[in-house]
């Protein structure tokens, strides 16, 4: 792989932090954008993920125009949750029903582009327990200010809980 | 008065409608830990997040006080201050992670008083888009240091230094909405230390245990008369000692408080503590240290004062009950000093000070909505004394 490409086509997060930017440049582009958050079980999550969201990148910002969450038919709360945060919930066997159903969470992801109405589409898991908005303008940033790039993935050294809700900010492993 | 009554059942319903912010907030900023002397990342937490809701002047003081000011559009400069401590009792300096469900918010130290800094945080926000104005000068402060051996020493920095005339304050606590405290016992806070040196020495004819030691001290202080009037209490809240469950304990510890409504029965009480701690320490020849860690004198605010009518009066059209208990928090320091003062409770929650502290989401609603009606009574001079 070209290291120069690499280079120039690798970011940081902090580097989009300027959310007034990203929200100038979505106007500019005149593009909608829709958050998905597949689910199954998440119900100790999804709320702090969807009120995070809303808040930062809706309310006060709006660069998010909806939030969906695809749900693989979780068996706790996270739907409830979920609507009593005013968020669009969709069972993913719900969505195109005449197809052969699966399992998993790449079902949620590749049917939510029937529900959802945005020209871009941000995924980001649902059990998360540092969340922090970053991890969607992270992704939108170059999406809305590069003129070439279309399609952007997130790595980060992943924290690894060392005892009930305490946790080292690396050690998880990579993730890609 | 009647006008801003009117106003607080729209408050309520637009609160709920921006409820995202505040939760946010308290999430953002309840899992950056600050036990006492500890405060300083979440200071810098809470002045990044009071800039970006749009606080006009937004600093950490040379003391590590954070705070936020939205300018009033008043000729003359004065300052309504509105007030929640930043430390919490938690020793942990490992960032938490805070729980959010459709109905709560759970985390340690969610309910004393991370859930308050964080509506604190919001109120710039709720004040734009609730159209809100103002001809003071409102200061968002978080003092550093309010708990224990901290002894208030953030506030009383800052209030010794603040350059405008102070016209009113209002002190957040998290927990328990309807809460309207105006007076403030007198109280010392101290500890007792039994320390043994582990060496024999000459002239014992036993080995002494500083925990049965300490066990003297208590039940000496617990046969301490103490009068009905003025009312007064001792409360011995914390103990800690010995290292093995085999062997006799080298250091023992308590923390104790004594309040009262008279300074005076106080300093008694804290003299007759000293005389048993001489006392034993004599008869067992052992080491007994006696420290005071903090004190504040009895003050309070006149029932009849018009803030704490106004405050009585937004409670109730809310529908909340009222309770009125002393507080020993900010509230004293202002009062001291003059200026008048009440402290407000938010929501309601539950297993305080424990790992799941948790607060209910839907009480906040009306528990900050008590907060813009009193400032704009405040504000036009409604509630001066």
């Amino acid at each position: 792989m070209d290291k120069r490409w690499l280079d120039t086509n690798t970011f940081h997060h902090s580097e989009f932090k300027d959310i007034g930017r990203l929200l100038a440049a979505k106007q500019h582009r005149q593009v909608s954008i829709s958050l998905c958050l597949p689910t199954l079980n998440e119900e100790r999550t999804i709320a702090k993920e969807i009120v995070i969201m809303k808040s930062e990148l809706m309310t006060r910002y709006p660069l998010i125009d909806e939030i969906v969450v695809i749900d693989s038919g979780s068996t706790d709360k996270t739907r409830h949750i979920a609507r009593a945060y005013d968020v669009p919930v969709h069972l993913a066997d719900d969505i195109l029903p005449r197809l052969e159903k699966f399992k998993g969470k790449g079902e949620n992801l590749w049917k939510a582009l029937y529900v959802t109405r945005g020209d871009i589409i941000v995924y980001i898991d649902a059990d998360i327990k540092n969340i922090h908005h970053r991890f969607a303008y992270g992704l939108i940033g170059p999406l809305l200010l590069s003129e070439h790039i279309r399609f952007t993935k997130a790595f980060y050294d992943r924290p690894i809980a060392v005892g009930e809700n305490q946790w080292r900010p690396t050690g998880g492993g990579r993730v890609n | 008065m009647e006008k801003y009554l009117d106003l607080l059942p729209s408050f309520v319903d637009r609160i709920r409608k921006i409820r995202e912010i505040f939760i946010s907030n308290i999430v953002f900023i309840g899992q950056v830990p600050a036990p006492t002397f500890h405060e300083r990342r979440r200071a810098e937490c809470l002045v990044e997040r009071l800039s970006d809701g749009g606080a006009d002047e937004c600093v950490i003081d040379d003391y590590g006080n954070p705070i936020g000011v939205i300018q009033g559009g008043g000729a003359e400069r004065t300052s309504i201050f509105i007030v929640a401590h930043l430390d919490t009792f938690s020793e942990t300096l490992v960032d938490r992670h805070y729980e959010v469900t459709d109905k709560t918010i759970i985390g340690e130290g969610v309910s004393d008083n991370s859930a308050a800094v964080g509506v604190l945080a919001s109120l710039p926000e709720i004040f734009r888009r609730l159209g809100l104005g103002f001809t003071s000068d409102i200061v968002l402060v978080a003092p550093n240091q309010s708990l224990g051996r901290g002894n208030l020493r953030g506030i009383r920095q800052l209030l010794k230094t603040w350059p405008a005339p102070i016209r009113a304050a209002i002190c957040l606590e998290t927990v328990a909405l309807g809460r309207l405290n105006y007076y403030s016992s007198g109280m010392i806070r101290g500890e007792i230390d039994c320390s043994i040196a582990s060496e024999v020495q000459f002239g014992r004819h036993y080995t002494p245990n500083a925990i049965l030691i300490i066990n003297q001290v208590i039940n000496a202080i617990l046969e301490l008369r103490l009068p009905q009037k003025p009312r007064t209490q001792i409360v011995i809240g914390k103990i800690a000692g010995g290292f093995n469950h085999g062997k006799a304990a080298y250091d023992a510890t308590i923390g104790f408080e004594i309040r009262s409504d008279a300074d005076e029965m106080v300093r008694e009480l804290y003299r007759d503590i000293r005389d048993i701690v001489d006392s034993v320490s004599k008869i067992f020849a052992v080491e007994i240290k006696l420290n005071r860690i903090s004190n504040l004198n009895a003050t309070r605010l006149p029932s009849n004062h018009p803030l704490i009518k106004c405050a009585a009066r937004v409670l109730d059209r809310l529908g909340v009950e009222i309770v009125s208990e002393p507080s020993e928090t900010a509230l004293s320091i202002f009062l001291q000093k003059g200026i008048p003062a009440i402290t407000l409770g938010l929501t309601r929650g539950d297993n305080f000070h424990q790992e799941g502290a948790m607060i209910e989401i839907e009480p906040m609603f009306t528990g900050i909505a008590q907060i813009p009606a009193l400032l704009m009574a405040m504000d036009n001079g409604g509630c001066n004394g």
